[in-house]
């Protein structure tokens, strides 16, 4: 190896980029410890605050622009938690959220269980009633919506 | 304190992959998780022999920068603690997917229930591996905070880069600054779909990753071994890093992270594919013994082959036998997802066609742009790629400090782009949503690679200064 060799100039460039992978990670950690306050701590707060205002249904349905917060309200309070709920639609969008927000109670597409059935899985199939029909629950899923009927 | 550290992340490890190996054996065979079984996985970690050896100090640290970062991360441990607990996931696929099974495995920790057995009930991701949600049934049987599994994440990672700098030799300084670097990355720490405390398993896979990273750069195989457990199992994407991971290794000649990265794959995605075929078609199906079989001789073949180059000295093949066996791969990955027994799965999807990425070339420079855009722009991730670019230079004649996790960052670059031209999915709604999360999973291996060539490098060029590393620390 000669003076001048490439290997030689790379030898002497290495203290500076050194120095320079020094900074950044100077710079990346005070950028990092900058924004703690604002967007670390108090909008996860606000965010908390938000979910335990809204409740969970309306907290997601609203974020992600769904229409249906008021049938899982509806779900919860008039269907058993260990029973089958039947929905027809497709079963992503706004479909996603009920298993997870009413669980344990299992949901079923029509395509596979007949609502005249009296149980699905060892467990019965939610009954109810809406403005004086009685029947078996169904909640009427599209891409961005939700809404519950009785057959 | 050093040891103390090593001695909790290193147990705390060695319990999740330990509980989550057997937990996994146990809902496989139809049993029930039994509640003493991650106490148990806990007091083993904590208790199992272990020896270590740290630089020694030789210059005394700022005091006041060690209080400001010790304050620093105790202050976002506690914001995550309190995102994790107070409610359940805020975040999409965290509530409707992770939640929903931990929630079913918390209530009944086995898979002889309706959710996991009849195919025609409702739920999302139904192939998902299931560490992270029985990770989390696990602890909040125990414990009864199953969430707090998100935080302790990440503090393991943040404990993994300080204890690499620290067994590397840096001083507190160093190890201070560059793990609140680490630890504050924003995409990692903030509110978002992603992070810490979404309930997403991707933050949880980057802890993994992070601490696989720092288990190569230390050659420190429990490290290894446990961690790629633990990725392999934590999602699909997993099996990916953990291919990816072992192909750098085969690359570079780093035979010990080779073959405890090889045990950690053959243990992982044993587990996963016998898994994932029992979600998909619950004994309806025979299991993908072939292809558990052709993965075994695989790796095997890598270990031997890289032995007997090693001894021949004819490291300059590796990288043909690599574009060969590359090559090969693709031709038959859509046999081998046939062969896998869940041609419809969640991985598969994503495989069962590789030309598709010639075919979709042209989509090439949007995913490209969203990839700079996503790691550059919006000040997610920092400054963490002008950095890796910057210790790539610094590294490029080096073969220690971690020059396989330089090589594994690269070859995550084909995988993630791939990613994209394979899909069905819109490709903007899908690069929107996909690429900051793809981008995170890698943050602690950059992290880990950047940090490891600081240090070394700085080393070398300050002898005169022991073991003090930073040339911009303050004195």
């Amino acid at each position: 190896m000669t003076v001048n060799s490439p290997l030689d100039a790379g030898r002497t460039s290495l203290p500076s980029v050194t120095r320079w992978i020094g900074l950044l990670v100077l710079v990346h950690a005070i950028w990092g410890v900058a924004r703690i306050p604002g967007k670390v701590v108090m909008r996860r707060v606000g965010d908390v605050r938000d979910y335990q205002q809204e409740g969970a249904a309306h907290y997601f349905f609203s974020k992600a622009r769904l229409v249906g917060a008021d049938a899982i309200a509806w779900l919860r309070e008039n269907t058993p938690e260990q029973s089958v709920v039947l929905f027809d639609g497709p079963h992503l969008g706004a479909m996603e959220f009920p298993p997870a927000l009413l669980a344990p109670r299992l949901f079923v597409s029509i395509r596979h269980c007949d609502p005249a059935s009296e149980s699905f899985a060892g467990r019965p199939i939610a009954r109810g009633e809406i403005g004086g029909l009685r029947g078996t629950v169904v909640v009427h899923a599209d891409r961005g919506s939700l809404r519950i009927e009785v057959q | 304190m050093g040891y103390l550290v090593d001695r909790a992340l290193s147990g705390l490890l060695l319990a999740f992959a330990a509980a989550t190996t057997v937990g996994v054996a146990i809902l496989l065979v139809g049993g029930v998780v039994p509640d003493w079984l991650l106490p148990t996985a806990l007091l083993i970690g904590l208790v199992a022999p272990r020896r270590v050896q740290f630089g020694i100090l030789s210059t005394k640290a700022n005091r006041w920068l060690l209080v400001a970062v010790g304050l620093v991360l105790l202050v976002v441990f506690a914001a995550l603690v309190y995102g994790a607990l107070a409610t359940p996931s805020r975040h999409w696929d965290g509530a409707i997917a992770w939640d929903l099974k931990a929630s079913a495995l918390a209530e009944h920790p086995t898979l002889n229930q309706p959710l996991f057995q009849n195919p025609y009930v409702h739920h999302h991701s139904r192939d998902y591996p299931l560490l992270q949600p029985l990770l989390v049934a696990l602890t909040e049987r125990c414990f009864g905070c199953g969430r707090i599994v998100f935080p302790v994440c990440w503090a393991m990672a943040v404990g993994a880069v300080g204890l690499m700098l620290r067994r590397r030799g840096a001083g507190l300084s160093a190890v201070g600054l560059g793990m609140v670097a680490f630890a504050c990355t924003p995409f990692l720490v903030s509110p978002t779909s992603g992070s810490v405390d979404s309930g997403y398993a991707d933050a949880t896979l980057a802890a993994w990753l992070t601490i696989a990273a720092a288990g190569c750069v230390l050659r420190d195989t429990r490290w290894i071994v446990c961690s790629v457990i633990l990725v392999v199992l934590t999602k699909p994407e997993g099996l990916v890093y953990a291919a990816l991971l072992l192909g750098a290794a085969w690359l570079q000649g780093c035979r010990g992270v080779l073959r405890a990265t090889a045990l950690g794959s053959v243990v992982g995605t044993v587990l996963l594919l016998l898994l994932q075929h029992e979600l998909q078609f619950v004994d309806r199906a025979e299991p993908p013994f072939t292809a558990i079989l052709i993965l075994i001789a695989v790796i095997g073949m890598m270990v031997l082959v890289d032995g007997w180059l090693d001894r021949r000295n004819l490291n300059a093949w590796r990288l043909r036998l690599a574009g060969i066996l590359g090559i090969i791969g693709v031709c038959v990955m859509p046999w081998l997802v046939q062969a896998c027994g869940n041609p419809s799965g969640s991985l598969a999807h994503y495989m069962k066609d590789p030309w598709l990425v010639w075919q979709r070339l042209e989509l090439l420079p949007a995913v490209v742009i969203s990839l700079l855009d996503c790691s550059l722009l919006h000040g997610w991730f920092g400054v963490t790629v002008p950095l890796v670019l910057l210790a790539a230079w610094q590294a490029r004649r080096s073969r220690e400090s971690g020059s396989s996790l330089g090589t594994w960052l690269v070859l995550c670059l084909p995988c993630w782009c791939a990613v994209f031209l394979v899909s069905d999915l819109e490709l903007a709604q899908h690069l929107r949503s996909r690429m900051p999360r793809l981008l995170l999973h890698a943050i602690g291996i950059a992290w880990v690679y950047i940090l490891a060539t600081w240090q070394t490098r700085s080393r070398e060029a300050h002898p005169e200064r022991g073991d003090r590393d930073g040339a911009l620390l303050p004195s």
